[in-house]
């Protein structure tokens, strides 16, 4: 009995097999869902397309790719949410040189992005620059971080403080500001909104797959070590996702990039990465932190000409060039204040606290300033040192991680794009030397701090 | 025949336990082995069925490959993919081929002819991997299905004219005009698909990649052999027809041979370069047949066994490095010989079998062949020069690129090979380098 009732089941599924088989022909074999693919990228964001475009681009019909996102709407993720602000004054230097080649790559953006039939990109790049200023304490780092932003090719001018009141003049600074430095050229802000469309827009023309769905499960396949003393590895290979329908499907893939964000970390504890033994018990240290951008109108602001204006207490603002009189501003709390970053609510009453006392000091005509409107999103927040993790993971062999730029992120995404596909299909990023950041710091514990970060 | 058919279907019971099938094909592979009469006449005749020298010989291939297709489909028992089906469709396929080769009647040969597709069908669509595997397998289907209707016309056409279709009793039609050309094209063309020939060869890469380890296996071990084998079969009736077209059957296949030796140097599947090469290789098979000689017949079975042996070989060592690393790409898949030194044994040995070098099996059914295409015109040599050039060389790339070079990085380290999978290696690779010893067993 139990034999033919199996058996009923067997034809069944049989049957269902068949009959979304003759739909998937019906409608075309691309609707059908890939079981196996060659490289998964789980998120579809900026670092997610970037990086499916780069392997698109390289490999073309070679290396199947397939990019997991669960939103397409990008409702929260970091990428539209963000200002788009691009710079390349860092000191690390790989921070430095993957800004300019996200520079280089904006500007070629049309030409690179561009698919046929369809309009061309328009990333709205305004290079006014980036304006940071030093205090008495500060000095000598901004010059040493100076000097090593030249020697890499950043375009950037040291400004003294009689140089700067004569380019600001609607500026106060006072006698703390002993220095400043002003990038001239490839620092500046662009539509991050843009930026993503064309990349997925071309990574999609070129083959790649975007599948609505949200990573649920991994699962590995344990290897032998191949000498006794070596480490036993893990390789994955199945991901087990959830479309938005609430159907749970499957894919097997060779190799895997994290590209979720600020969701990385979940990504991580779900292949055991935190919950685990000696290398595993370390999960990735990277975690969503809720940030604020307030958009205010001051008539009597200083509009035009003014770069993105950074104070050396963290407060940051910069014109909005689609609305005249218009400014983005906004600053990193301090550990302690840090949002409940649960929900995307704002708290105005941070504006008011932190923001508005720095802006009036710096410049009187702020005074009349009214808050229009206001945002949130999230950094994926490295919590170790706020930098760039990649390559891959010391056990699961075929992760690869891309995450971690705390705010940094959309303006190194193509480079980091570039670098994935790298460590993909060379082993390793060689066009810049990224070794640096690799995830054995995190397990070491050796932080690769910016020592000046906003 | 029924000595051997019995115990295939008594196996079918079994196919819950995999080892009792897997010893019990082997078992009557040895049985079948054992039973090596061919010496020109029919024997095992009864039940309309009956092996000659030819049909032996594809008889043993099939059973060889299909107990070596158990061996290597170890990942259908471990995730335990309906693998009672799997081994009920496997020797389903097993006993329709032995019906295809063994049939004594035409009528009974399209039958089974037709009847195997339907489990290669099944096996690709069941356990195929990728989404595009319903493509593949309907243009295997169309492709075959729609050329071998005018076949069956043909032979019902045949019966009438001659009144009987067993093979032995056939014999050449004398040349009736236009008709009997038209009569000669559609019963050869149903074969020209199922070798295949160049200007039909598309639905062959598509099956072959899409298939899964046992059914790309299958396809190249044996039912490409199927077209030949019914070539042979068939051309008795048409002796007179096929030397006023051998020409063009020739020149295709060369031709073709050399562009699609061009297409495999392109590729980046593994898989896909295979199942080109086999296109390569048995388009020299249809040159054999059509060039009515001795050795060209010789040639052709020789080379036929040899393929089946090398290229579902290479197929089994694809699907071990697929296993391992998820991906059949040769962009990730580089620098294996630092992580499985072993295999790469065996990719070398099945690598240089597969270019026809000595002591191959190939070896002798290519030189064999190309003696045949010299003497019948000294213009091919153009042709088989470039083509057996590029062959090397498409293997050579396949081989350097897939076993030299720096190591893919995210590959740490992985099984460097299990008893298994060297069992079923060895055994593909052993008779195709021993059999040239004596190779009076696998020659007519």
């Amino acid at each position: 009995m139990i034999r033919t009732l199996g058996s009923f089941s067997v034809v069944q599924r049989a049957w269902a097999g068949v009959w979304r088989a003759s739909r998937c022909l019906a409608t075309g074999c691309s609707s059908a869902w890939p079981r196996s693919c060659d490289v998964l990228v789980v998120g579809g964001g900026a670092v997610g397309s970037s990086s499916a475009y780069h392997l698109k681009h390289r490999a073309g019909r070679d290396l199947s790719v397939v990019v997991l996102e669960q939103d397409s709407t990008y409702e929260k993720a970091s990428t539209v949410l963000s200002l788009g602000n691009i710079r390349q004054q860092f000191s690390v230097a790989e921070n430095t040189l993957l800004s300019l080649y996200g520079a280089s790559f904006l500007r070629r953006a049309p030409e690179l992005l561009a698919v046929e039939g369809q309009d061309p990109v328009d990333l709205r790049f305004f290079p006014r620059g980036y304006l940071f200023l030093a205090t008495p304490e500060g000095l000598k780092q901004m010059e040493e971080n100076y000097k090593q932003q030249t020697s890499l090719g950043a375009e950037v001018a040291w400004l003294w403080p009689d140089q700067l009141r004569k380019v600001y003049p609607w500026f106060t600074f006072k006698d703390n500001v002993v220095a400043g430095v002003l990038g001239t050229n490839n620092e500046g802000w662009f539509d991050p909104w843009s930026l993503l469309l064309g990349m997925r827009r071309k990574a999609e023309s070129l083959g790649a797959l975007y599948l609505p769905a949200k990573l649920t499960g991994l699962q590995y396949r344990q290897e032998e070590p191949r000498q006794t003393t070596a480490v036993p590895t893990r390789s994955l290979t199945t991901a087990q996702v959830r479309l938005k329908s609430g159907e749970e499907r499957e894919i097997s893939f060779s190799t895997l990039v994290v590209a979720a964000g600020g969701w990385s970390g979940e990504v991580g504890r779900l292949a055991g990465l935190g919950t685990g033994e000696g290398v595993l018990a370390t999960p990735i240290p990277v975690e969503p932190r809720k940030r604020f951008i307030y958009c205010a109108h001051a008539p009597d602001g200083p509009w035009e000409g003014c770069p993105v204006f950074n104070d050396y207490t963290g407060m940051y603002f910069r014109p909005d060039t689609t609305r005249p009189q218009y400014f983005f501003c906004g600053r990193s709390p301090l550990e302690e204040e840090e949002p409940d970053p649960t929900d995307l609510s704002v708290d105005y009453s941070f504006f008011d606290t932190h923001l508005w006392p720095q802006m009036v000091e710096r410049c009187p005509e702020f005074g009349n300033l009214k808050v229009k409107s206001a945002w949130a999103g999230y950094y994926d927040y490295n919590t170790l040192d706020q930098n760039l993790i990649l390559g891959f993971h010391p056990v699961y062999t075929n992760m690869c991680i891309a995450t971690g730029l705390s705010g940094h992120g959309i303006q190194q995404s193509p480079a980091v794009g570039r670098a994935v596909m790298e460590c993909v299909v060379d082993g390793r990023s060689h066009s810049i030397n990224l070794d640096r950041f690799s995830f054995d710091r995190i397990l070491t514990r050796q932080p690769l701090k910016e020592k000046m970060v906003m | 025949m029924l000595k051997f058919m019995i115990p295939l279907v008594v196996l079918i019971k079994y196919s819950k336990e995999w080892k009792i099938v897997q010893v019990g094909m082997f078992f009557v592979s040895f049985i079948l082995s054992l039973h090596c009469y061919h010496n020109f006449y029919l024997f095992s005749v009864g039940f309309n069925l009956g092996m000659d020298y030819i049909s032996y010989i594809m008889i043993m291939l099939s059973f060889w490959v299909v107990s070596l297709i158990l061996i290597s489909s170890q990942k259908v028992k471990k995730l335990d993919n309906f693998n009672s089906m799997f081994i009920m469709v496997n020797i389903m396929l097993l006993v329709f081929l032995v019906l295809t080769f063994s049939s004594m009647d035409y009528l009974m040969f399209y039958i089974s002819f037709e009847a195997s597709l339907i489990p290669t069908l099944i096996l690709i669509l069941g356990w195929g991997y990728q989404p595009e595997r319903i493509q593949a397998g309907i243009y295997m289907l169309f492709y075959t299905l729609a050329f071998s209707l005018p076949l069956l016309v043909s032979l019902l056409v045949y019966y009438s004219v001659s009144g009987s279709l067993i093979i032995n009793l056939s014999s050449s039609l004398s040349g009736m005009g236009y008709v009997s050309k038209l009569w000669y094209i559609s019963t050869v063309l149903a074969f020209m698909v199922k070798l295949p020939m160049f200007m039909f060869h598309l639905w062959l890469p598509k099956a072959h990649v899409e298939a899964p380890i046992a059914g790309s296996m299958i396809l190249a071990g044996v039912l490409l052999k199927l077209g030949g084998y019914g070539l042979i079969r068939v051309l008795i009736m048409f002796q007179e027809n096929n030397k006023e077209f051998c020409w063009l059957w020739v020149s295709v296949s060369i031709m073709g041979g050399v562009y699609i030796s061009l297409v495999c140097m392109r590729q980046v599947d593994m898989k896909s370069l295979i199942a080109y090469s086999s296109v390569v290789h048995m388009s020299l098979v249809l040159c054999g047949i059509v060039i009515f000689s001795w050795w060209g017949l010789a040639g052709c079975m020789i080379l036929m066994v040899g393929h089946g042996l090398c290229s579902s070989g290479l197929f089994c060592l694809a699907n071990m490095v697929y296993e391992r690393t998820g991906s059949r790409s040769l962009m990730v898949n580089k620098g294996l010989l630092t992580f499985m030194p072993s295999m790469g044994l065996w990719w070398f040995l099945l690598s240089v079998s597969n270019m026809a070098s000595p002591p191959s099996l190939n070896l002798m059914g290519e030189i064999m062949l190309i003696l045949t295409m010299l003497s019948w015109s000294k213009l091919t040599i153009f042709g088989i020069s470039l083509l057996s050039f590029f062959s090397a060389s498409y293997t050579l790339y396949m081989y350097s690129l897939s076993q030299h070079g720096v190591f893919y990085n995210s590959l740490y380290s992985c099984c460097s090979g299990k008893v298994n999978e060297y069992l079923s290696l060895f055994l593909h690779w052993l008779p195709l380098n021993i059999m040239i010893l004596n190779s009076t067993l696998v020659m007519i």
